[in-house]
């Protein structure tokens, strides 16, 4: 199967009667739909949204819209709050990614032998990335909450001192993260746990008969055969954390300040709030880039299986 | 000698019992804690010390279900609107069965024709990378030219528009999904079909689709979800007639932020049916993520 799942072109239908010619138009019929969806809903408001990152388009401001070339852009590098919420945009994916695959992982090594009650515990820490992330957010929000919320009760409880989280712009950001973290430690924690399960047992096998410490068979044994799929779950979570709005979206709003405010809710707010349409597609255009970016050098830099195909 | 091995053993099963115990508390506390203040009074919601444990320390309590007006009560006057609850439910319903179906339809016919037939001037490759790139195009984006071309064309507040919107982020997912399935199901069977004179459309309906069920099931559970959870789309090109739950829980952060006991009640009617669905789809659900990931 792996093979053909590489991508190897797939042998054409030659029926008995030599149907190569009705084969060529039903490969049309069958891919086309959706390849024109994609491009007439898709693409083309890309280019659209391109095209606006392009203009001085201010719907409040009483002016037409006229053409500003690169001007958008130019504003967006003096931007201080562009900055801002792009930096907090990379350290929400940093932060949030690799921990949740290095907790993920924890947690698969944990899973990945006999114990009693494997598939409660399978089903119970699935819990969280089974939740609708606005409410998540939601439920985040009251646990955090300073005075009545049960995340400062417990640490008072335990004489340990309480924290500002969600109020606090030097904790926001960092409590956010950490709701990330509950959320989709549970995703990498089920593939990386069949990654796992899917690994040959005879090297392992041997390693325990040549006394090799569990230790040792972690860093030269597990680690190398699953990092594709280390990988793998790495792309995808960053492809998704770039995305995040959800949750900040409820917990705070971009706040305290502008402390939890990333570039989505920045262009969402530059554009939809604020109605300056062109500064906000050259937004969303940059972290656009930054995703397209990201995507190259992670597929290019990490080795991995060729994913795709 | 051996005993002091096997107590060592004993002790580090017990280490990870505990380890793992106390990490699934952690992941499944927020959810207890939204469900048993949703059936709290208000004075025992919203108030120091908090309170974990029906019946020993509340008392539970359907009024914050009266309150948001989903249990009819003469004498409670309700907070909240409830056709606005059910309505926006129902919306959310139609447009995760719409965009579901119109994703699944459209994403595993492609997903064939990529895994059976050669496309000679750009290779399947190159096609399907074009498909599942699209997985990385950052929502708000494409929400911008949306609003403006919603706007102009009428789509604005309509379950269309927003059932549209959503296919776009689906139907990447599903003919990933679907086409390495087909890839996995072996060529004999619709060859034999065709010899005996099936179209390739008939060798597929007929042969290959019901084959495919888990497949299907696999991706319409991950669309439905997708769909029902979706909010920047939602938000920005709904806001009356087509309005969908989750923007009504985004709303909740103006106004009624202290009413613990009904947002929780709203939180459950927003978390509870994903819930449900997902246990039912559970098989499905675990081995699309992993056929995705994984191959």
């Amino acid at each position: 199967m792996s093979s053909i799942a590489l991508g190897a072109e797939a042998p054409s239908f030659k029926g008995r009667l030599g149907r190569v010619f009705s084969e060529r138009n039903a490969k049309f019929y069958f891919v086309l739909p959706a390849l024109l969806y994609l491009l007439i809903i898709g693409i083309f408001p890309l280019i659209f949204s391109l095209g606006l990152s392009f203009l001085n388009w201010d719907v409040a401001a009483q002016r037409p819209m006229s053409f500003a070339g690169l001007d958008n852009y130019a504003e967006l590098f003096r931007d201080d709050r562009f900055w801002r919420t792009f930096l907090n945009t990379i350290l929400f994916v940093i932060g949030a990614v690799t921990l949740e695959v290095i907790f993920g992982f924890g947690l698969a090594l944990l899973l990945n032998r006999e114990i009693r009650g494997q598939t409660v515990f399978r089903v119970l820490l699935m819990l969280p990335m089974m939740a609708t992330p606005v409410a998540v957010g939601y439920i985040w929000r009251m646990l955090y909450h300073v005075t009545n919320g049960p995340i400062n009760h417990v640490l008072r409880v335990l004489h340990l001192p309480i924290g500002m989280w969600l109020s606090d712009g030097s904790t926001s950001l960092m409590s956010v993260i950490f709701t990330d973290i509950w959320q989709w430690t549970p995703f990498a924690f089920i593939i990386l746990l069949a990654g796992l399960q899917s690994l040959p047992t005879e090297p392992f096998e041997a390693a325990k008969v040549d006394g090799a410490s569990s230790l040792q068979t972690l860093y030269y044994l597990t680690l190398p055969m699953i990092r594709p799929i280390l990988v793998i779950v790495f792309l995808l979570r960053m492809v998704e954390a770039i995305k995040i709005f959800d949750i900040i979206y409820v917990m705070t709003a971009g706040g305290p300040g502008m402390s939890t405010e990333t570039s989505t809710m920045y262009a969402k707010l530059v554009s939809l709030t604020q109605f300056r349409l062109g500064y906000g597609a050259a937004i969303a255009y940059v972290l656009l880039i930054l995703s397209i970016i990201v995507f190259i050098i992670l597929t290019r830099v990490l080795p991995t299986e060729v994913e795709m195909e | 000698m051996l005993g002091s091995r096997r107590a060592r053993r004993r002790l580090g099963n017990v280490l990870l019992y505990v380890v793992l115990i106390t990490i699934t508390v952690v992941m499944v506390f927020p959810v207890y804690w939204t469900f048993v203040t949703a059936f709290k009074f208000p004075r025992d919601a919203f108030t120091y010390p908090p309170k974990y444990v029906p019946y020993v320390q509340f008392e539970p309590t359907l009024f914050a279900w009266r309150d948001v007006g989903l249990i009819k009560d003469p004498t409670q006057r309700g907070t909240h609107d409830p056709t606005t609850i059910l309505y926006t439910l129902r919306n959310s319903v139609i447009t995760a069965i719409g965009s579901t179906a119109v994703s699944v339809i459209l994403g595993s016919l492609a997903a064939y024709g990529l895994a059976r037939f050669e496309f000679k001037r750009w290779k399947n490759r190159d096609i399907a990378f074009f498909i599942l790139s699209q997985r990385m195009l950052p929502p708000i984006v494409l929400v911008i030219p949306y609003f403006i071309l919603y706007t102009r064309l009428g789509l604005i507040d309509t379950w269309h528009g927003l059932i549209i919107a959503h296919t776009v982020a689906n139907l990447p997912f599903v003919v990933w999904i679907m086409r390495g399935f087909f890839l996995g199901i072996p060529k004999e069977l619709e060859e034999s079909a065709r010899i005996d004179g099936c179209s390739y459309f008939q060798a597929f309906r007929s042969i290959i689709l019901p084959l495919s069920l888990p497949g299907l099931a696999a991706t319409s559970a991950f669309t439905t979800i997708f769909s029902w959870n979706e909010l920047l789309f939602a938000i920005t090109l709904t806001f009356r007639k087509a309005q969908t739950f989750p923007t009504v829980v985004a709303g909740l952060t103006h106004g009624s932020a202290a009413l613990w006991w009904d947002i929780s009640a709203m939180l459950l009617l927003a978390i509870v049916p994903v819930f449900i669905f997902v246990l039912i789809f559970q098989k499905y659900i675990v081995a699309g993520l992993t056929l995705g990931a994984l191959k």
